[in-house]
């Protein structure tokens, strides 16, 4: 996907609840190419030239160690903000 | 409505004055824009450009693009010392481990020998550095001259190997680092043999790093840039 493609693609799976800023968005993603988690294609499209980023096979392993880590936290937080006491 | 090719010159030229002098980084940004204004026309045909435009660039708040160079400033700056360790651990395997070893030797010998004072020889390894940093700055700047008069692109990468942005740093290590481990001494003969080993190697190991910013990495320039540009081959 190309930049302005994953800001769209954001809003429209989030229904609009989420907004990734442009202004955050490529330092992610030259950051995240540089730590070898994306790479990048180039193609001509119309009159310009057009970027596409992908996960590398690193990139999608960092994925689902981030999701996990995130659920594990989400979990957490719920037994912190619920506790289920058992005696 | 599709932007057209004066549109992308406009386009361009608005990176440019909002101080992205990259090429590299242009393209990027100038493509995000002309797709938001396309997308913005879709929507209300009427609108004019520059107001697209504009309500686009909003978009990127109130740094406007300097977030997206600093960071990709810093990346690549990280890409080019991740190279240069790349060279220099060559160094460390053999047949050249035996260059390095021989050349250590060499110093260590000569500085055994010498009843050369630290200050003398921290002196001459100043000059020598600060040399080396006017050379490179007027090289620099008259390259920089050149290539704008041939109106070339400016790549951020090749600006980072052209430039050795980390070679200005690490020029002036060796004054700190003699300063630092010999406040007292006369003469680097009357040091303690392992220090002076020491010593001499690091000093062999700076010239290989300086050796490999200088020739090596200049030398396979235009692959590393194909390497990190995919659009590189797709310019005119």
């Amino acid at each position: 996907m190309y930049g302005y493609e994953i800001t769209q693609k954001v809003k429209e799976i989030t229904g609009g609840r989420m907004d990734i800023k442009e202004g955050a968005l490529y330092p992610s993603l030259h950051k995240l190419q540089a730590e070898g988690h994306l790479t990048v294609e180039a193609e001509k499209v119309e009159n310009r030239i057009r970027k596409y980023y992908s996960l590398t096979p690193q990139g999608k392993k960092q994925t689902l160690a981030m999701l996990s880590e995130l659920r594990e936290y989400m979990e957490n937080m719920q037994a912190i903000t619920n506790p289920k006491l058992v005696f | 409505m599709i932007i057209n090719d004066s549109q992308l010159k406009q386009l361009y030229t608005f990176t440019q004055k909002h101080y992205v002098e990259w090429y590299d980084l242009q393209m990027e940004l100038v493509d995000h824009l002309a797709n938001g204004i396309e997308a913005q026309w879709k929507e209300n045909p009427h609108l004019s450009f520059e107001d697209a435009l504009q309500k686009e660039f909003k978009k990127f708040g109130v740094f406007g693009f300097m977030e997206v160079v600093e960071e990709r400033q810093k990346s690549l700056s990280k890409k080019y010392s991740k190279l240069i360790w790349k060279h220099v651990l060559v160094f460390f395997k053999i047949p050249r481990i035996f260059m390095l070893l021989v050349f250590s030797f060499l110093v260590f010998y000569l500085l055994r020998i010498l009843t050369l004072s630290a200050d003398y020889f921290i002196a001459v390894v100043f000059i020598l550095c600060l040399g080396y940093l006017v050379v490179l700055t007027v090289s620099n700047y008259r390259n920089r001259k050149r290539a704008q008069e041939r109106g070339e692109k400016k790549w951020l990468f090749k600006d980072i190997m052209m430039q050795q942005g980390a070679g200005f740093g690490l020029a002036l290590l060796p004054i700190h680092f003699f300063n630092f481990i010999l406040p007292n001494t006369e003469s680097f003969a009357s040091l303690n043999a392992y220090v002076l080993a020491g010593i001499s190697f690091l000093f062999v190991l700076m010239c290989v790093m300086v050796y490999v910013m200088l020739v090596e990495l200049p030398k396979r320039a235009e692959e590393y840039l194909q390497e990190t540009y995919p659009e590189y081959q797709l310019v005119d």
